[in-house]
């Protein structure tokens, strides 16, 4: 694999124009060659105004950071502010992280951008290289009508989950098995002599996944706190999920994301009777920010549960924003779970982060995270740039 | 308690110790209490190393005992009793007994592993549940009671006793998920319906927040003034549960109750919208005339939106200062928003304030960080009976927003005037602070003799005309008349304070 040549987007348009010329010239050797790459065209020139902020078209581009270690993975910024990103293979997690990322960056913005999918053109070449060559010259300027918030584009409209349907789903989960939805992530711990050293693995149910076998026409995250409500239904899955006899018979260390509501809930205390003794204080439970503050005196108890039932509870969803409103020791939290973003890198050089000991730095898909992480002392991450040398976790310690 | 079905809602793996009351489909019927009863006079005839730990859930003050609080304490117990030759009874008043063998020293206790549970021997159970019910009960000393049998049988027994002579309500099983929450989705999307319909004048209130006396150092005297700082018009969530027999659902999950606070968001602001310049209850611009200045509630995605826009445009048209109130939750939930929010309302040139701020949520996270204009605190009658280290970690976070940017909210009651006044506050919001101003109005009201004090408080607090029915001077309710001081002598009113409450 070789890391993206990630340009920043340069204000001289000769210097956009060029890059521009560069991806079709790639596109056009590809056609005549028959080379295979897969391409996605992500249309930042189609946002509306209010949504085309510098940090958003920030976060838009960093969405794309799961793609930037793609094999030959090759990164275009054109004049009209969109991005190209040309890479060899299938991609298939990237692509769908990088997608997710988009997706939800705009998931609260329904009424101003009702299809972010439509932000979104993915080819496969040489079979789609004109359309690809088309949708570069073809796009409108910004500004035009026609964009993304319109939802003009070919990707299937999506309807926000509102309450009814959102208690349709709730009905059809209690009843579907969801056991193939469980995805595995690994947190690794950089070590000393180099390398990375799985810690534990994360388990968690892949929403996309279930939204697109269950409820295909709906954007189950246009609306976060529906969707965060449903999380709490996904909770209460997975712990009757793990709870299932055998179930965690040979298992290593691991994590969960779980609602506060859910660690208090029956279904955690069945779980938590079925654990093995092998690995009682080797399960991570990760909390949301805003979970803790939607009712802090159920989180108090739920946190002095836990600990003393040997569950090890780390705080995710962490960013720049937060870090100072929510101090790790202030919650009583054992680990917390920075989200990178280039922005971080930009902090000032002489604010450092209080808990780097106690720090996992998530989405490290590129160097230049390990190489900040590195510089923040952090020994955790989760992420593609953190591949581990064993396969044996060890969590204690 | 009732009955659960077998093997339904048992907390902790098989061969629960747990005893509930036999029977239990019947309320009142004290099975649990016989049953205990019973294992009581059995080990009496060899109470030697037998103990019972009762664990007082009927002493946690309403909204306690929550149903996390028995579902999760029997768990504990219940794993205690597995290990210890014990029984859990779960009482009718909500109290849970442990009647168990005392972990001896001739009785090993497994090694803890590194990370694992606590041990489980009984004795050191008080001092984990109290650890665990800190927050609900702060005095340790009332959360159980241990009683060994062969030293306090006649304690124990009268205790039994006392809980069979009870006649109350038997306390719930703990709410399991189910059916309670798969209607939760539809009870807030109708609520939210309600809020969207056309007759909502009825589901609209006010309440106005005053700043006490002045800033001065040793606070206000008897005789204090009551500025009004600002009005909040919300929807009273309250009645809209009552139209459709929904008393206390809307919260009952926090993240549907946001979802119902984004719906309510477009309504308000339409509402809003039409009513500017009209000279009702509900116009922004009333401010120029001498009412406070309005505060709203809003999410952040409302907010940032076309109508939020639309909006802060009227405001300035008419020269109004709005507030707009951002719950501590919201923030927490989307900092990058909240920040965008922030430098919305500066450019709009409003006032942002932070609601939903509990003495917990102070004690969690730093508010200050989020450097609001106004920061709404939670009256909690906890608030006097803080430990020493929790009460000065409050005072200084306080000291760091600011207190003439805190306003005590829900102050109900004239402990929570008398607890703000001693930390330095002088805002305050609350059915307290309503009854002082409607005290106020009376005084000065012509046609006062004709009302109650709670009839003027109603009145208020409407914003439909039909609401205000029966009020003769309506320009008091509204707030253009000086109002009086805690001691209800007139006093003057006049002077600078700060736009919308804000910062002076």
């Amino acid at each position: 694999m070789s890391g993206a040549v990630l340009r920043r987007a340069d204000p001289d348009t000769e210097a956009l124009r060029i890059e521009a010329e560069s991806l079709r010239s790639l596109v056009r050797e590809c056609a005549s060659a028959g080379i295979a790459r897969r391409a996605l065209l992500l249309r930042l020139s189609q946002l509306p105004e209010d949504l085309a902020r510098p940090h958003h078209l920030r976060l838009a581009r960093s969405a794309l950071d799961p793609l930037a270690f793609a094999d030959r993975a090759h990164l275009f910024n054109l004049p009209n502010g969109d991005i190209a990103i040309v890479w060899r293979g299938e991609a298939a997690a990237a692509l769908r992280a990088s997608l997710d990322a988009v997706l939800h960056l705009f998931a609260d913005e329904a009424e101003r951008l009702p299809n972010p999918a439509a932000l979104i053109l993915a080819f496969r070449l040489p079979e789609q290289a004109e359309a690809l060559l088309q949708a570069v010259e073809d796009l409108p300027p910004p500004g035009k009508d026609g964009g993304a918030g319109n939802g003009s584009s070919g990707a299937a409209a999506s309807d926000p989950l509102d309450p009814q349907a959102l208690a349709a789903l709730e009905g059809a989960l209690a009843q579907a098995d969801v056991s193939r939805f469980v995805r595995r992530r690994q947190i690794c711990e950089r070590l000393p002599e180099g390398g990375f050293q799985l810690r534990w693995e994360k388990r968690a149910l892949s929403v996309a996944e279930i939204a697109e076998a269950l409820v295909p026409e709906r954007a189950v995250r246009a609306d976060p706190w529906l969707f965060r409500r449903l999380t709490r239904t996904l909770d209460r899955r997975m712990l009757s999920l793990l709870a299932a006899p055998q179930e965690l018979r040979g298992v290593g260390p691991f994590g969960l994301n779980l609602n506060v509501a859910s660690i208090l809930s029956p279904e955690f205390l069945r779980f938590d009777g079925s654990l093995p003794a092998t690995l009682r204080g080797q399960v991570v439970i990760d909390l949301l920010p805003a979970d803790i503050m939607a009712d802090p005196a159920a989180f108090l108890f739920a946190r002095d549960f836990a600990r003393d039932r040997g569950y090890r509870l780390l705080l995710r969803g962490v960013t720049a924003d937060l870090m100072e409103v929510l101090p790790l020791r202030r919650i009583g939290l054992d680990l917390v779970r920075l989200r990178w973003s280039p922005e971080l890198a930009r902090l000032d050089p002489d604010q450092t982060l209080p808990d780097a000991g106690r720090t996992v730095l998530g989405r490290a898909d590129t160097a230049e995270a390990l190489a900040w992480g590195r510089d923040q002392g952090i020994r955790l991450y989760q992420g593609r740039a953190a591949v581990p040398a064993g396969t044996r976790a060890v969590l204690s310690g | 308690m009732r009955q659960q079905g077998a093997g339904r809602d048992r907390p902790v793996g098989p061969g629960s110790g747990v005893v509930a009351a036999p029977g239990a489909a019947v309320e009142g019927s004290r099975g649990a209490e016989h049953a205990l009863q019973e294992a009581v006079r059995r080990t009496a005839r060899s109470p030697q190393g037998r103990m019972v730990v009762v664990l007082h859930l009927s002493r946690l003050a309403p909204p306690g005992p929550r149903p996390h609080h028995r579902r999760v304490a029997r768990a504990i117990l219940e794993d205690t009793a597995q290990r210890h030759e014990g029984q859990v009874f779960a009482l009718a008043n909500g109290d849970l007994v442990l009647l168990c063998r005392a972990a001896g020293p001739d009785r090993a206790q497994p090694a803890r592993p590194a990370h694992g549970p606590a041990p489980s021997d009984p004795a050191t159970l008080p001092d984990a549940l109290a650890r665990l019910l800190r927050v609900d009960m702060p005095d340790p000393t009332r959360v159980t009671t241990v009683w060994r049998l062969e030293e306090s049988l006649p304690a124990l027994t009268a205790y039994v006793a006392e809980r069979l002579a009870e006649s109350g309500p038997t306390m719930p099983p703990p709410a399991s998920p189910g059916p309670g929450l798969a209607v939760q989705p539809a009870v807030v999307d109708a609520l939210a319906a309600i809020a969207e319909g056309k007759a909502i004048a009825d589901f609209m209130q006010r309440q106005t927040a005053v700043l006490v006396g002045s800033e001065k150092r040793h606070g206000p005297g008897p005789n204090a003034p009551l500025r009004p700082l600002y009005r909040e018009v919300t929807f009273s969530i309250a009645a809209l549960e009552s139209r459709i027999a929904a008393v206390g659902q809307a919260a009952a999950d926090p993240y549907l109750f946001r979802h119902l606070a984004g719906r309510l968001d477009r309504r308000m602001l339409a509402l809003l919208a039409d009513a500017a310049g009209t000279g009702g209850v509900l116009d922004i611009a009333t401010v120029g005339r001498g009412a406070p200045p309005m505060h709203i509630n809003l999410t952040l995605p409302g907010i940032l939106s076309d109508s939020f826009a639309r909006f802060a445009l009227l405001c300035r048209s008419f020269g109004a200062t709005v507030g707009i109130e951002v719950t501590l939750l919201d923030a927490c939930n989307d900092a990058a928003a909240f920040s965008q929010a922030r430098r919305v309302l500066a450019d709009a040139g409003l006032t942002l304030v932070l609601d939903g701020v509990s003495h917990l949520s102070l004690s969690l996270s730093r508010p200050c960080a989020l450097r609001p204009d106004l920061l709404k605190l939670d009256w909690s009658p906890r608030l006097p009976e803080l430990a020493s280290e929790e009460r000065l970690q409050i005072t200084a976070a306080l000291e760091r927003i600011g207190l003439h940017r805190v306003v005590l909210q829900r102050a109900e009651t004239e402990a929570a005037l008398r607890w703000g006044m001693a930390q330095g506050i002088r805002r305050f919001q609350g059915r307290y602070v309503d009854a002082m101003l409607a005290a106020g109005r009376t005084m000065s009201c012509p046609h006062a003799a004709g009302c109650t004090l709670r009839q003027c408080v109603e009145r208020a607090a409407a914003t439909g005309a039909a609401g205000r029915a029966g009020c003769a001077v309506t320009s008091l309710l509204d707030g253009m008349a000086p109002p009086l001081g805690p001691g209800l002598h007139p006093a003057p009113t006049s002077g600078g304070g700060p736009p919308g409450g804000a910062a002076a």
